[in-house]
């Protein structure tokens, strides 16, 4: 990280006036940022080791607070917007599948395309453009913590989530028709309905429990989708969450805070596939 | 030639994609001639205008004509994604190819890296390697390759892997034909198709990342302008001329659009039997 250019000093002290030269080369000396790029990295390594992430070059403050007060709000973020992703996905899946060829099925299809196609950070755009902007129903950017007022959070974050939800909902509900659809063409459907079970009941309680395993696939498939976009998103909404954070660090060179939150993406990412793989084999015990 | 006639005539859809990507490459290519403005003539007292019978489009914060600054940007934003896409065939296929044929744990070493790889977030990846080496064009085309070249590496690998099964490979190989001709003559000419589909994903893949991290400030600098960078000045004035943001992002939804329309096309034609499977392409 530190072969990037741009300096970090001159970004920290940048804006005020009467800084003489010899000042900003005595913290650059201070901060290590004279030593050779080895020792810097070996140092580095020490400290996470250690438990420590060093400061933020912008204000000083430890990188793990930085960090934590960020992480909060993102896992809000990705949890609303996977659940609400399911509640859209699911249902329109479900509903393809069942009238397969007509028109519902035909605008799924065309909503999964344009879905997958769409850059998700110019969806959020038009969505503030319309839903903030043209009619104010909701607010166009910032958080405010379910502590503070639970109305507030859910306007705050209904944009955003829903944004991400969209996106994400397009290729799980294509998964989802096709699962279900394999699902409906098997023996034990038939012999649900022979035993003279409501066709309702056997849609969404046999065959949907059956067709949603597959379907899960998709959610590690999605890990990356929700991590990526979240970032985007976030900038987007001026979102105080991770992919802010991380973006704000980009810009302002502040290499303690962008090591340590890459590191925390990698971290995370691993972690949900490997959850992910631990599920499936509790799900299905034939892949043990 | 049979591959795209059968997949244009059998599928509607995909001759729209294919028209529409047409439209905007000649488009690219056209305009800049024929545009009576050029993409760094400022028009001061028309900045941030709206559309008119003068700037059809509308004018940037510059004062500078959008739909000429749409079709430069069209060949900045198209240039570095087919730039981007080649770099990854070019790295990948030869990896991939060589994994496929060797097996054992030269596969193992570079099918494992490639899984690694496979599904990471590709703005960090981005993010990653921008930040590391600076905003140029070479660092943003090896970033967008680095995204793509995973999926194409499985794809031409497992291509490979069913090949050299296949009797004609096995009766070179009993001809005495050498490992390195076996795969350029022998093999690379049958899997070809299933490449051409793969680079239609990667190259939607690529618009979006550029699009991505030219909105994060992150792609070509002004004055050159991409379709990205028009989003992120568009955005920041998007209380006042909110067109600004709708049309660069709407010739960026529709060509990605249109080359993943294409893939799965090209893909059905391949193997019906993908029809209703969930695309490995965008993001």
């Amino acid at each position: 990280m530190r072969l990037a250019p741009g300096d970090p000093v001159l970004a920290m002290y940048g804006g005020q006036i009467g800084v003489s030269l010899e000042e900003l080369e005595a913290a650059r000396e201070r901060l290590g940022y004279n030593d050779p790029m080895l020792v810097q990295y070996g140092r580095w390594l020490t400290d996470i080791v250690r438990g420590d992430l060093g400061n933020s070059v912008v204000n000083g403050l430890p990188v793990e607070q930085v960090i934590a007060e960020k992480i909060w709000p993102s896992a809000q973020l990705a949890m609303v917007a996977l659940i609400l992703s399911v509640f859209i996905a699911v249902p329109a899946g479900v509903l393809a599948a069942l009238r397969r060829g007509s028109l519902i099925d035909r605008f799924l299809t065309g909503f999964v395309s344009a879905g997958i196609a769409i850059p998700q950070f110019w969806l959020g755009i038009m969505l503030i453009l319309v839903l903030a902007i043209q009619f104010q129903i909701f607010p166009a950017s910032g958080y405010v913590s379910p502590a503070e007022g639970l109305g507030e959070w859910a306007m705050h974050i209904a944009l955003p989530s829903l944004t991400l939800a969209i996106t994400l909902a397009a290729p799980t509900a294509r998964f989802v028709r096709s699962s279900m659809l394999d699902v409906l063409s098997e023996q034990f459907v038939d012999v649900a309905k022979a035993k003279g079970l409501s066709g309702r009941r056997v849609i969404w309680v046999h065959a949907l429990r059956n067709a949603l395993l597959p379907a899960l696939t998709i959610v590690g498939l999605q890990a990356g989708t929700l991590m990526g976009g979240a970032v985007l998103i976030e900038w987007v909404f001026a979102f105080p969450g991770l992919g802010w954070l991380l973006v704000n660090a980009v810009t302002a060179r502040d290499y303690p805070v962008l090591q340590a939150s890459l590191l925390l993406f990698v971290t995370a990412f691993l972690l949900v596939n490997f959850l992910v793989d631990l599920f499936y084999r509790v799900l299905d015990p034939r892949l043990r | 030639m049979n591959f795209w006639k059968t997949m244009v005539t059998r599928d509607r859809v995909a001759l729209v994609a294919a028209a529409i990507l047409g439209l905007i490459a000649v488009f690219a290519l056209i305009w800049p001639f024929v545009s009576p403005y050029g993409p760094r003539e400022i028009h001061a007292d028309a900045a941030l205008s709206g559309p008119s019978a003068r700037f059809w489009l509308g004018t940037d914060d510059t004062g500078r004509d959008m739909v000429t600054l749409l079709a430069h940007g069209a060949r900045i934003s198209l240039g570095i994604a087919v730039a981007a896409e080649i770099l990854a065939v070019l790295s990948g296929v030869p990896l991939a190819m060589i994994a496929g044929l060797l097996g054992g744990i030269v596969d193992s070493i570079i099918m494992r890296t490639t899984d690694a790889l496979l599904g990471f977030p590709g703005i960090l990846i981005g993010l990653m390697v921008v930040t590391l080496f600076g905003a140029s064009l070479a660092t943003l085309m090896i970033a967008i390759a680095l995204m793509t070249v995973p999926y194409l590496i499985r794809v031409v690998r497992n291509a490979v892997v069913v090949e050299k099964q296949r009797l004609y490979v096995v009766s070179s190989t009993a001809l005495g034909v050498k490992p390195g001709t076996l795969l350029r003559r022998t093999i690379l000419p049958n899997i070809v198709s299933p490449l051409i589909v793969q680079v239609s994903f990667g190259l939607a893949v690529a618009i979006l990342t550029e699009a991505s991290l030219g909105f994060l400030g992150l792609s070509v600098q002004p004055p050159a302008a991409s379709w990205g960078t028009l989003l992120q000045v568009g955005y920041s004035y998007i209380r006042i001329t909110p067109w600004l943001v709708l049309f660069p992002g709407i010739l960026i939804f529709v060509s990605v659009w249109a080359l993943n329309t294409l893939g799965d096309a090209g893909r059905d034609v391949l193997d019906p039997r993908l029809r209703d499977t969930v695309e490995q392409g965008a993001r």
